[in-house]
Formats: structure tokens, sequence, C-alpha cells
């Protein structure tokens, strides 16, 4: 439980021996005589993606967030840190779009720079941990062994500490740079990464196709790579996704906590903050950064969702 | 079984104790509690420099290490490095806070989160089942410390003044009114009120999933199908058979989940100002008091593997086929 | 009915039975799916009897209905994805389609049973067995826990399962796959049911095992007297349990015979296929196993001629126009559903495209 997501894992919602489903009675894509048209797995997949309206819109609203972002510069006259203290606390209005902050800030301004930096940090750890994870997962899950042992026992060990106090202990021994805490949440986060492929490539493993390249004189690299990585690749795609999103979640928490990137350099997370004090006379500087993370998250959440539907390609029920 | 559970918690010992030594060296190269002291000019060095040997900070990292291990597995916590409260009864008090408040949000996240899963599974594409969808969504994505703000806002302002109220419902911070004393059930429930619910919220949304998607591979397995064969009324079929197998991952999720109370209410404690582990955890880290981050550590941990334990134990015994034999 | 003394009478006031000689009927039964991409016809309007204490196998392959068929007889279809759209299902003289949900309730595992095709996942894996057989016995009677366990216990010695009394304590998991079917078995002859559906109980197991199986099938029909549906794509499992033989292709009926006519005299060229490709030992070595190319038609819009014609040897413009309605071909009994089933010499060879396509012009 605890506060913030951060104490589920990323991925699948764990699932219960595989039971068979009563397959017979409901039309499966071979009855529907789809498989007749030759349709490939990606066109598959695509439709699928396609169908599922609510992830192409948050990809799009994604899209724009991350433009707005990158083009705060344009888009804004202010600067981040540019105070106007004749103007202080000022509600939304035709200067201010989203008013200003005690100092005088422009919220419009603080909020799309803000927005670059977790966004960023977002797709930083993504990418890291994502590489990081799934590195040490297949390693793990491939080779087993004393090798899989140690990193069980790494894992466990840090697993074992809840997130955020592992994430306050570490944010103390760094700095409090953008590296720094994309190197912090990616420590913490690509244990769950790895223990999801490990298990997965434990599994694939025993699979009769690894066999069948094995026994035709597959080199282990190749093994991973063109047979084991394809299969997995599903599922990581979609837990580097939802990593985005707890990343995002976790840096704006550690900001608020006073342990991530410090003022006056904004991210959503140091301008709840700092809006907090004031809250009661200055609602806006709590309510507008608090939204954008509500709305990137649950974007970030939608398009997870879309794409699990998309690339499982063992779902094969048709809808009724 | 007690071979198997004692096996485990042995072998954590070592987890506990890099934990330990991982925090130590943080805090022991982060930190010096003579700071404050140091740069009043009205304190000179030799004072200083005695009350760093009083507190056995002028001894080496590795030394001072040991002797706080040596005292804390004696029982002896000791006191703070920054004030001289003895550290086991404010942990003891802050996990009374803590698993207070805990518990109750934790019960509410797990009935309505349970109930809300299985109904939205049993009536998949219903409007039910969609508006619980697209609750849970929200709720997971919602940042926990804007929740709890909003509610702040919510109970604590709009609501007294959109009804004319003389005091809120629910209070939005403390443990219980200033100047009061003693333990007053219903003021505390009060004040409990908020933050249970704000932890309740986030974790319910995470049941109801669970459980949902549990609960809807349960109901497309055929052994459902054979119960429903057998002329067994539906909502025993259900009930025993269908809840019965998709409560299974849930159950273990949420004893795991029961343990990472003791430590994990970190924000919403900031938020409410309860003053429970949490708070007591972020003064001691902000501080760089390892007499307080050590024990708390340990304790949590143990809180955690102890938990995770059970919960492998209540897989087993819910569902025979990984019990060994 | 059956020689041995049952303890559990059937609750059900007896209907009367409008038809002495059938326990089921079927009549002209739709059962439909509705999907994204339209609507499946899983059956396309079926019809057949099941008598008395007769073994009726139904034959064909997968998706072409039998499966759902069963379903829609023990009234487990799927609501609202799938849907029983026309037809009756006449029950002792009762139509099942007429009674609400909690009627057709005390139908299932009482009058009628079912065993499924693989044991493993049909049974529950967190209730012991014994207590699975116990439970349907006591949602139907008003018996205690210990009496239905100790029934649950002889029934478990009836399908040859050694050392009961200890077995039923134990989980599915503990089971090979031949002894979990003989607990679905044991399950389903409970309360001595006048039909038991069985929906391919021998695919998910082993050869040898398959046997067995059939043999405790036909053990308990010569004990307690019920009918048997046997649903199957097999047709080397047919031939040595069954008394009449059903086969359904694409959502129909396309031939219905007893079993010595449907391997001595069938008349549709897709049961011919169907023997064709199954190993005899009453044939010449030489001959080859034939396969009957391509695939079964989609359910989503059925042809409107006969549904086997793209894939028959025999075909002739007719079939592609006109579906071919189920004729009597060597006796009113032996039906087939062939436009030219019953010409003289219709059988399988060369010289019965010749036949066809004379009757063609003559036409």
């Amino acid at each position: 439980m605890a506060d913030g997501t951060v104490d589920h894992q990323p991925g699948p919602v764990p699932t219960m021996t595989p039971v068979a489903t009563g397959a017979e009675a409901a039309p499966t894509v071979e009855a529907l005589g789809l498989e007749e048209h030759g349709l490939s797995q990606r066109t598959l997949m695509w439709r699928r993606f396609r169908r599922h309206k609510l992830a192409i819109a948050s990809l799009v609203t994604l899209v724009v967030i991350g433009l707005a972002t990158l083009l705060a510069g344009v888009l804004s006259p202010y600067g981040y840190a540019e105070q106007h203290l004749d103007q202080i606390l000022q509600g939304p209005s035709a200067k201010h779009l989203l008013g200003t902050d005690q100092l005088g800030r422009d919220e419009l301004t603080r909020l799309l720079y803000g927005g670059r930096i977790s966004l960023l940090v977002g797709l930083g750890v993504a990418l890291v941990s994502g590489v990081v994870g799934t590195l040490v997962g297949v390693a793990a899950g491939f080779y087993g062994g004393r090798l899989d042992n140690a990193v069980m026992r790494l894992t466990d060990l840090f697993l074992s500490i809840p997130l955020l106090v592992l994430l306050i202990i570490a944010s103390r021994a760094t700095g409090g740079s953008i590296r720094d805490i994309v190197l912090v949440l990616s420590l913490a986060l690509w244990m769950f990464l790895a223990r999801i492929v490990r298990g997965l490539f434990l599994s694939l493993r025993e699979k009769e196709f690894v066999e069948a390249a094995r026994s035709i004189g597959a080199s282990n690299r190749r093994i991973i790579f063109r047979h084991m990585l394809p299969n997995a690749l599903g599922v990581i795609i979609v837990s580097i996704t939802l990593t985005v999103a707890i990343a995002i979640l976790t840096e704006s928490l550690l900001s608020f906590l006073g342990f991530g990137i410090q003022p006056p350099t904004p991210t959503w997370g140091n301008m709840l903050e700092d809006g907090r004090p004031q809250m009661t006379y200055a609602g806006w500087l709590v309510w507008f950064p608090g939204l954008a993370i509500l709305i990137t998250v649950m974007c970030v959440n939608f398009l997870g969702d879309g794409l699990r539907d998309a690339l499982d390609p063992t779902q094969r029920r048709v809808r009724a | 079984m007690l071979q198997f559970a004692v096996r485990r918690l042995v072998v954590s010992i070592p987890l506990l104790i890099v934990a330990s030594v991982l925090v130590f060296t943080v805090l022991h190269l982060t930190t010096d509690p003579a700071a404050g002291l140091r740069v009043n000019p009205r304190i000179s060095q030799a004072d200083v420099e005695r009350y760093r040997h009083d507190l056995g900070l002028d001894r080496s990292g590795p030394a001072q290490y040991f002797a706080w291990l040596g005292n804390f597995v004696r029982g002896n916590w000791g006191t703070s490095l920054f004030t001289s409260i003895p550290v086991s009864g404010q942990i003891r008090e802050a996990l009374v806070n803590s698993m207070f408040l805990g518990v109750i949000g934790f019960a509410i996240a797990l009935l309505i989160g349970v109930s809300v899963g299985v109904v939205a599974a049993v009536k998949q594409y219903s409007v039910f089942d969609y508006m619980a969808t697209s609750g849970a969504f929200i709720f997971l994505s919602i940042p926990v410390f804007w929740f709890a703000l909003i509610v702040q806002l919510l109970f604590g302002l709009y609501m007294v003044r959109w009804f004319g109220l003389s005091e809120p419902i629910f209070y939005t911070a403390g443990l219980s009114q200033p100047g009061s004393v003693g333990f007053d059930l219903v003021d505390r429930l009060r004040h409990v009120a908020l933050p249970a619910i704000v932890l309740a919220v986030q974790s319910l949304a995470v049941y109801s999933r669970y459980m949902r998607a549990s609960m809807l591979e349960v109901l497309g397995s055929d052994y459902l199908r054979t119960a429903r064969a057998k002329g067994v009324p539906e909502r025993r079929v259900i009930v025993k058979h269908g809840m019965r197998n998709a409560l299974i991952p849930l159950t273990t999720q949420a004893a795991i989940d029961f343990g990472a109370l003791a430590g994990g209410l970190i924000v919403t404690e900031a938020i409410f100002q309860w003053p429970g582990m949490g708070n007591l955890f972020v003064r001691a880290m902000n501080d760089g008091d390892y007499a307080i981050a050590l024990p708390w550590v340990m304790l949590t941990m143990t809180f955690v593997i102890v938990f995770n334990l059970i919960a492998d134990i209540l897989y087993a015994v819910l569902d025979p086929r990984i019990r060994y034999g | 009915m059956s020689g041995s003394a049952h303890p559990y009478q059937p609750r059900m006031p007896q209907a009367p039975e409008a038809s002495p000689d059938a326990l089921l009927e079927v009549e002209d039964l739709k059962t439909v799916f509705h999907s994204e991409v339209g609507t499946v016809h899983a059956v396309d309007g079926v019809s057949f009897d099941v008598r008395p204490g007769e073994v009726l196998a139904v034959v064909g392959e997968s998706g072409c209905g039998k499966s759902v068929t069963a379903l829609s007889i023990m009234g487990l279809i799927p609501a609202p994805a799938g849907q029983i759209v026309s037809g009756r299902i006449n029950f002792r003289g009762q139509n099942l389609l007429h009674l609400h949900s909690e009627e057709r309730r005390a139908f299932r595992g009482d009058r009628i049973a079912m065993v499924f095709q693989d044991p493993l996942t049909a049974l529950n894996p967190v209730h012991r067995v014994g207590a699975q057989i116990a439970e349907l016995i006591q949602v139907h009677r008003d018996v205690g826990r210990k009496e239905a366990w100790g029934r649950a216990v002889e029934l478990l010695k009836l399908v040859g399962i050694p050392g009961a009394e200890e077995r039923a304590r134990q989980y599915p998991h503990h089971f090979s796959g031949g002894m979990r079917q003989r607990v679905m078995i044991a399950m389903a002859i409970a309360l001595d049911p006048d039909l038991l559906i069985a929906d391919e109980p021998t695919t998910a197991l082993d050869v040898t095992v398959q046997a067995q199986i059939l043999r405790v099938l036909l053990d308990v029909r010569d004990r307690f007297g019920m009918a048997i549906m046997l649903i199957t794509h097999d047709l080397g499992v047919v031939a040595g349990v069954a008394d009449r033989v059903v086969v359904m292709y694409a959502g129909k009926k396309i031939e219905e015979a007893d079993v010595h006519t449907i391997y001595g005299n069938p008349k549709h060229p897709y049961t011919w296929g169907l023997l064709g490709s199954t190993t005899r030992v009453d044939r010449p070595r030489l001959e080859q196993l034939t396969q009957i190319p391509g695939a079964p038609p989609s359910l989503l819009a059925p042809p409107p001629a006969c549904r086997f014609a793209p894939r028959c040897a025999y075909v002739q413009p007719l079939c592609r126009t006109e579906y071919p309605e189920l004729r009597p071909a060597t006796a009113p009994e032996h039906l087939a559903a062939c436009h030219f089933a019953q010409l003289d010499g219709w059988e399988p060879g060369p010289p019965a495209r010749e036949l066809a396509s004379r009757q063609e012009e003559a036409v």
C-alpha cells in the first residue's frame, strides 16, 4: 500500500496459473476465418491498437504536452525564474494565463519548463532502468545458476526497503541535479523490470522453440536476441511505459518532500511544495501543477493499457 | 513449514545488516550533528569537541557503527543525536500512530476494492464496470500528495465555507485537537478520516483492478463452467468457486502491502501532519540523525520481511497446488 | 430403469412424455454469437433425437458446432455474447428453452449432466475432489455433508479409483489425467441423470487411457441405463462405443445413421473424407490416407448452398446454388445432406463423380 503508486510493480497484473478458457463456446480468430485473410501479426497489432481510442487520444495528448514543453521558450515571454515583485500572487489573467506565485513568477512558464524536466526525468529513467533492467533480467533468466542467485539476492535487498525510503536515502547521497535524480530513480526502478524479464526468460528458456534453435546450433547470443527477446518485447515495452508514469510521479513526490530537484529549477513536484503554504488563498498554485501531473500520468497509463492490448499476441478472444 | 519460515527469517538477517550499513554510511558521510554548534560564535571549539566526544562522534565511522550495532541488538536504542529523547520511545509512539492510520485505511481499501472488483468483473462492460475502470485509472494516476491537498482544501476550506460550519467535519491536520489530553475516540476518528481516505483511495484503485483482472480470468475458467453444469446456484458459483480462486493473488499482495504499512505513509503523514513513522523518518533524514534512522530502517524492513513471509505462507495455505507434496 | 436400487430419486415431477421414443428432442436449434466482426452462426438449424439408454455420437471437426450444441442443451451458452435464437430442446417432453433460469438449473447436474474435455482445468483446483462431488449432491438433494461425502466416495469406487477413501480428500492436481476424468464422470453420474453429455472426454488424454475412459462410460451406462451423447472429432473413438452417429459440419447436421451404416455405407462426401482419414484395420494396407483439402467456411456469413461444396471432390453446379436438405438415404433412419445421396451406387470413388454429373444434366 503506502503512498504513491510506487510500491506496486509496474507491468502486467500478476496472473494465476493459466487456465484454459471455454474457447469452444466463444468464437476465436480461427472460427471467424480472419486468419485466412493472411493478416500479419503486425497488422493485427496495429488494428488492435487503433481500436483502443483512448490510447490514441492519450498518445496525441502526450505529444502535444511534449511539444508544448519543448517550445516553452517560444510560447512564453517570461523566464522561469523571472520575478515580478509587483505582481505577486495574482490569479489567472490576460497577462499571466495561469497566475503568478509568491515571487511574481509566471505560473504557465514555470509549468512548461517544469514539464520539460518532469518528462525528461520520466523518459530518462524509463530508458536507463529499461536497458539495465532488461539486460540484467535476460542474463539472470537465461543463464540462471549463480548469476541468477546473486541478482535475486541483490534485488531482494533493495525491494524490501520501501521505495520512497530507498529514494530518500539515495537522494541524500547525491546532489539535486537532473542527472542525479534520473540516476537515483533508475537505481530503484530497474529492479522491477529485471525481475519481470527474468521470470519471463526463465519460462521462455524451457519452451520448445529454444530447444529447437539450440539443436540447430544457434549461439546463445542469437537465441536470446532473435528468438526469445521478440517474445518478451511486448511485456518489456508495456513495463517501460508504465515506468515513465511511475518515474514522473515519484520525481514529483521527491521534489515535494524536498529531496529531489531543488528550486529555483521548477518541476511540477516542487511547484506543489512551493504553492502549498499559500494554498488557501492562491489555489491556482496547487491546482495547475497537480492537474498537469494527473493528465500526463493518466495518458501514459492509458497508453500502456492500449499497448498491452495490442502487443499481447495471445489474446485472441473476440470481444462481443 | 516452520523450518521454512525460520530459514527465511535467518537468511534475512544479513539483508538487514547490509541495509543498516548502507544507511549509516550515507548519513555518516553527509551529516555533521555538531554543525549547528560550530556556527554559533559563543560556543568554543573545545566545547564543540567535548560535545562530539560525548556523543561518540570523534570515533571512526566503523567504530561508531559497531558501537551502535552492539547496543541495538541488546535492546538499547540510545537517544537521538540531536535531541536527547530516547529513540525507542519515539519510534514506538510513531509506530502506534502509523498503524492506527494504516490499518483503517487498509481495511477500507480492501473491503471496497474487492467488492468493486468483483462486481465489475461479473458485470463486465456494464456501466458500473466502465465507471469503476475509469475511476481506478484516474485514482491510479493522481499524484497522492496533490489529491491529499485537494481533499484538505475541500474539507478544510470549501465545505466550511459552503455549509457555513464552525469547524470542519473531518479535520485536516494532526492527531488530535491541540491542547486536548488523553484519548478521545471520536476526536481521533475525525482526525484520521481524511488521511485514511487518501490512503485508501490509492490502494482501492489497485485492489479493484487486481480483483477485476483476477476475477475475469477465473470467470472464464473451465471449472466455473463445470460448477454451473453441476447446477450450482449462480451466487455460490461466484463466491465459492470464483472468488475463492480469484482472491488468492490479491490476498498475498495485501499481506505484502500490510507489511509496507510500517514505513510507507511518508507523504500522507507529511501533508496531514500525522505524527507517525513517515514523519519521523523524514525528520531524521533531514537532520541526518542516524540514531533514529537506523532503528527505523531495521524495524520497517523487518516488518516487510515478516509479512512477505506471511504472504508466501498464506499463498500455500490458500492454493493447494503449491504446497509441498 | 436401472437394475441397481438407487437411493436418490429424481425430484422433478415427470412431465408426460410426448414422444415415448425420444428422451431428448432437439428441433431446428439455432445458436449464435455476437462479436465485433459480426454474428457467428455456430449452430444453424440442427435437429436430432437422443433415445433413452442409447449412445449417440456427435462427430465433426473443430468449429462445426458440436460443443455449442451441447452447451445449448445444458443452458451454458454465455450471454450476452451468445444467444439461442430459435428452435426447441425438448427433454422428456418439456421445452427447456421455455424454462427460466432457476428451473433450468434444476436440470443441470441432476437430470442432464456433462463431462468436459480437459479434466485438469475443469475441476476446481482449490477444492478437494470429494467435496466437489458432494457439492453436486447437496445442491440438488436435501442431504447432510457426511452422507454426501459418503456417496462421493462410493462413486469414486464405482468409476474405478483405487483407495477412494483417501483420494477423495485429495486435490485435482494429485490425480493423473485419466483419473481426473474418472472423477469428472463420477461427479456427472452422482444423481443418476437421464442424459450424460460427454464433450470430447478423451481428447486430452493419452491413447492408452482413452480406451479406459470409454470403458468407464460404457460401464456406467450399463449399470445406470442413462443415455450418452458423446461428442468427438475422433472417429476411432466412435466405432466401439456408439449406437447411432450424427455428423456435423459448419453448424449443420449433414448425416445421421446407426453406427454400422455410418461405417459401412455412408452417403455424404464429408463422411467419406472423415472415414478416409482414419486408419482402419479392415482396409487394404496400401490405401492412402485421404485428406480433405481446404478449411470449413466462415460462420459469419455461411454460404447459402451446400457448405461442403468448396471442398467436395464430387461437387456439381447444383451444389453451389441449392442447399441440400437432409433426405433419407439407405433407410428412413439414415439421413444425408447431399443432392446425390439417394443415387444408386453413390460411393466414394471416381464413378461417383460420373454419377453426379449425369444426374446434374438430367435435372
